[in-house]
């Protein structure tokens, strides 16, 4: 696929790849564009079209990174981004693929042991990744926007520093990679075809956006924020 | 998944790199491969390849100095029918289908030794480990359990990883419930 331009119909932009619309969501923009082009659109919900189209790339490219170029993003902007992410796992992802769950395990015995592992793996799993979320939003988050607005703040504390950060990305990732691979290996219940092929796609869905939002996360806000401590360093010094 | 190999390409020419990589991509399993323009970002990367790409200028000056565990040169003429050369060699100068051919006969060959154990079921030595994984003992318990060393025990859970492709303790929980190695309630 080609990289999006300002002057592309957001139409073909979905044509091109419609894994697009949860990521336009989180900008404010919804399905009912008509012809109107990507800058158009950014211009009427007030959107940075440079910070637009780089997000759309980078998620359409998976070896498309241009770093430097990111580096150079209001930072508040990238947090609104990632957080609305957040939104989207929380209100609408996670509790589709639950109730998919539910609905898979409808006609499976209660005594299965199957069918025990593999909710209790899912129920871990996601109160796992809330907690990841809750914390990002409580802590990581407001902490950057403080330093970006140089407010005089203690430094972020040691026990959630960028390498827990990182580990905790790490384990998100593995564990829904986990989850999926087992699914398709393993299981010997007689599962209802669709669902469980559905909860399948919506796995491989999870994943490839858990994917871009980790990346970000990990090549774009942390070098930002070691950055801006560094520099706020070197001031008080 | 298992063929997780990691593969670099040294070429100065970013066309060349750019379109192995493409073709890689499109035509093997393989799903990490990082391009370097030239032989200090190489050394920068420091990433340990198992398959490593040179075009055969940058052959030619830093052959001994490639560390890379398969070395395959890129060289710019048409495919020899004697191949006499003692390293592994793709030829650039073919059209679409040799090239696949050329990379599916080079890849097969390379990925023989480093596959082979990724097909297998697991061991029964190998359950043991998973089983007391499972349960949540840690490293040390287990090789004290099983009268080990604790390499042995780290080898084993490497081997298990590798084969089942299930790299988290939960994950190898589950599967050890699902095949009845253990029962719900030994889980804690």
């Amino acid at each position: 696929m080609t990289l999006i331009t300002p002057d592309m119909k957001m139409a073909d932009v979905i044509h091109g790849n419609y894994l697009l619309i949860p990521v336009i969501n989180r900008f404010g923009i919804r399905l009912g564009f008509g012809e109107k082009t990507v800058q158009e659109l950014c211009k009427e919900h007030s959107i940075n079209p440079d910070f637009f189209i780089t997000i759309l790339n980078v998620y359409s490219h998976e070896s498309y990174f241009p770093q430097s170029k990111m580096l150079t993003f209001d930072v508040v902007a990238i947090i609104d981004y990632l957080y609305e992410t957040h939104v989207y796992y929380r209100e609408t992802l996670l509790p589709q693929i639950e109730n998919q769950f539910k609905s898979l395990m409808k006609n499976i015995s209660k005594e299965s042991k199957e069918r025990y592992a593999i909710e209790n793996f899912f129920l871990e799993y996601k109160k796992e990744l809330l907690a990841h979320l809750k914390r990002e939003e409580d802590f990581t988050f407001p902490y950057i926007v403080d330093l970006h607005a140089g407010k005089d703040i203690e430094k972020l504390k040691k026990q959630y520093s960028s390498k827990v950060f990182e580990k905790e990305h790490d384990n998100v990732d593995e564990k829904l990679f986990d989850l999926k691979n087992i699914l398709i290996k393993y299981v010997h219940e007689k599962y209802d075809d669709n669902v469980l092929n559905n909860i399948i796609f919506e796995l491989f869905r999870f994943e490839r956006d858990l994917k871009d939002h980790t990346r970000i996360e990990n090549k774009i806000l942390i070098p930002i924020v070691q950055k801006m401590e560094q520099e706020k360093l070197s001031k008080n010094a | 998944m298992h063929s997780a190999q990691n593969i670099g390409i040294l070429s100065a020419n970013i066309l060349v790199s750019n379109g192995l990589r493409e073709l890689l991509y499109e035509y093997s399993s393989l799903s990490k491969v990082q391009l370097y323009s030239s032989f200090e970002n190489l050394l920068s990367g420091e990433e340990k390849h198992d398959i490593l790409f040179v075009d055969d200028a940058s052959y030619l000056i830093h052959a001994g100095k490639l560390s890379a565990k398969n070395i395959v040169v890129l060289v710019n003429q048409t495919p020899q029918k004697l191949d006499e050369s003692p390293t592994p060699v793709l030829y650039t100068l073919c059209d679409e289908e040799e090239m696949i051919a050329q990379i599916g006969k080079l890849l097969s060959s390379i990925s023989k030794e480093t596959e082979n154990n990724t097909k297998k079921e697991i061991s029964d030595r190998e359950r043991d480990v998973l089983v007391l994984v499972a349960k949540g003992y840690m490293n040390k318990e287990i090789a004290d359990k099983l009268n080990i060393s604790m390499n042995t025990v780290i080898t084993h859970r490497k081997n298990i990883t590798s084969k089942l492709g299930i790299k988290t303790i939960s994950g190898l929980t589950i599967y050890a419930v699902i095949n009845g190695m253990i029962s719900p309630s030994e889980v804690s």
